[in-house]
């Protein structure tokens, strides 16, 4: 009866042994497929995301407001000194909000005067981050709006100081924002007036600045966006220069890519293409040989 | 009849532990950039269970925990899980002598066969030219998964009861008993 039973036990092992070897397998193909195929496969990345999402916050949530709480009770202890100093802020905004006020009024007067117009508005959606989904190497973000929300592809992703990266892949109500430590970004900027370089994230909170058309920049050195790929929006701030110990470049970032809440997304400026013939410059005919003679 | 309910509650449990690890891992309350690497709580969770509760340990449950982290973490999918799951089944296998261990001893394997799959993976992904991990970072990603192993265990202990099963108990707790007990 005991060899019966221990006969049966070896059998229910190696099933467990053939099933295991067998999704192994299934996992490796799907891993070389996955590396073939990526371009294609990121699609399917990004539905399952969209799908998981809701599950995913739902379990979220509460650790979430847990961890508020407690940062809440230790914030309420300071909130007394810090609300006297924002009622002075305010009353300070107050003279402020009215300056400007009078010079709307005065700038639209003059735009009447000139007959100038004004160029359109930019598309901007804000969406919340829902999911933090940085590895020991990658830097991103998952926010809730996608196709829906009419996001795309190559948005750029903007809190209330500057630059903090960019989309890169949409789902229907989901997107995933590459930030700039990642790797995998790099911004074209314009260092101080008139220098030129690349913001290459690598890791580390301040990404390193790469390419620089100056022979000298000094630390401290306002970093703007140039536009010079067509993706990226001129003039977006980033940051400002410094010198870590290794004598590198970086940009410590104006956006605060440590406490992420909500974002910015916001759609490049395409430059349309003419559609007048006459813009264009056509190439001037060669002279034919029957008029040469 | 009970040892069965026993293993499925058992079996809910973990899958309950690995939905909240994901979900925590997740939850956008801490710094998106920190300087120091998160621990791997997935792979803590999993082999210490393993070791005290082997029965509960699914290989859907594995899989499903593996390939979600990490298509939500913009790795390629297939690999890690694959790795995870070749050691879920070593430590299945040989949960018996693992168990009879003592806890320095069996906290020190598992971190062995961490940087071993952690090694293994670092070594593919640059073979298939995909962004991996520096050196230093992966050193600092096994070292706070070594420190996370101890606080998971002690977890487990305290919040699902996930013990050593004493020798009475393990009949019940791996039906399937011990890899060549034939006889």
């Amino acid at each position: 009866m005991d060899r019966r039973e221990g006969e049966q036990n070896r059998f229910v092992v190696n099933v467990r042994r053939l099933y295991t070897a067998i999704t192994i397998c299934a996992l490796v193909l799907l891993f070389l497929v996955w590396r073939v195929e990526s371009e294609r496969m990121e699609r399917v990345r990004a539905a399952i995301v969209d799908s998981l999402l809701p599950v995913i916050e739902f379990g979220a949530r509460p650790i979430q407001y847990s961890v508020q709480l407690a940062g809440n009770l230790g914030e309420h202890l300071k909130q007394s000194k810090r609300i006297a100093e924002l009622e002075q802020e305010v009353a300070q905004l107050e003279h402020w909000r009215v300056q400007a006020s009078l010079l709307q009024d005065q700038n639209a007067e003059l735009r009447d005067l000139l007959q100038a117009t004004s160029s359109p508005a930019p598309f901007l959606v804000t969406a919340q981050v829902v999911a933090d989904t940085s590895s020991e190497f990658r830097h991103s973000a998952v926010v809730k709006a996608g196709s829906e929300n009419g996001v795309e592809d190559g948005w750029l992703a903007l809190d209330s100081s500057g630059l903090v990266g960019r989309v890169w892949g949409v789902d229907r109500n989901s997107a995933r924002i590459i930030l700039l430590a990642d790797p995998e970004s790099k911004v074209p900027v314009r260092i101080g007036r008139d220098s030129r370089g690349l913001v290459v994230g690598d890791g580390a909170l301040s990404p390193q600045l790469a390419f620089v058309s100056a022979t000298t920049i000094s630390p401290g050195a306002k970093v703007v966006t140039s536009g010079d790929d067509g993706v990226f929006v001129p003039d977006i701030p980033v940051g400002e220069v410094v010198v870590d110990p290794d004598q590198i470049f970086r940009v410590r970032l104006l956006g605060d890519l440590w406490n992420l809440d909500f974002v910015t997304l916001r759609a490049p400026d395409i430059t349309p293409a003419p559609t007048v013939e006459g813009e264009l410059i056509s190439p001037v005919p060669l002279p034919t040989s029957g008029n040469s003679q | 009849m009970t040892s069965t309910t026993t293993i499925w509650k058992f079996r809910l449990l973990f899958g309950l532990g690995l939905y909240l690890l994901i979900c925590g891992n997740t939850a956008p309350v801490f710094p998106l950039i920190a300087p120091i690497p998160r621990p791997d709580f997935i792979y803590c969770f999993m082999i210490c269970w393993l070791v005290r509760q082997p029965a509960s340990v699914s290989i859907v449950a594995v899989v499903t925990a593996s390939l979600t982290t990490e298509l939500l973490l913009l790795k390629t999918p297939g690999l890690w899980s694959a790795l995870l799951l070749a050691l879920c089944q070593y430590y299945f296998d040989n949960h018996e002598r693992i168990r009879a261990w003592p806890f320095w001893l069996e906290w020190a394997f598992v971190v062995f066969t961490f940087a071993l799959a952690q090694a293994i993976c670092h070594l593919l992904l640059e073979i298939t030219f995909l962004p991996a991990a520096t050196v230093p970072s992966i050193f600092l990603h096994i070292g706070v998964t070594a420190i996370a192993y101890p606080p998971v265990v002690l977890m487990s202990n305290w919040v699902f009861r996930v013990t050593k099963p004493r020798s009475w108990e393990t009949r019940m707790f791996n039906p399937i008993g011990p890899v060549g007990d034939t006889n």
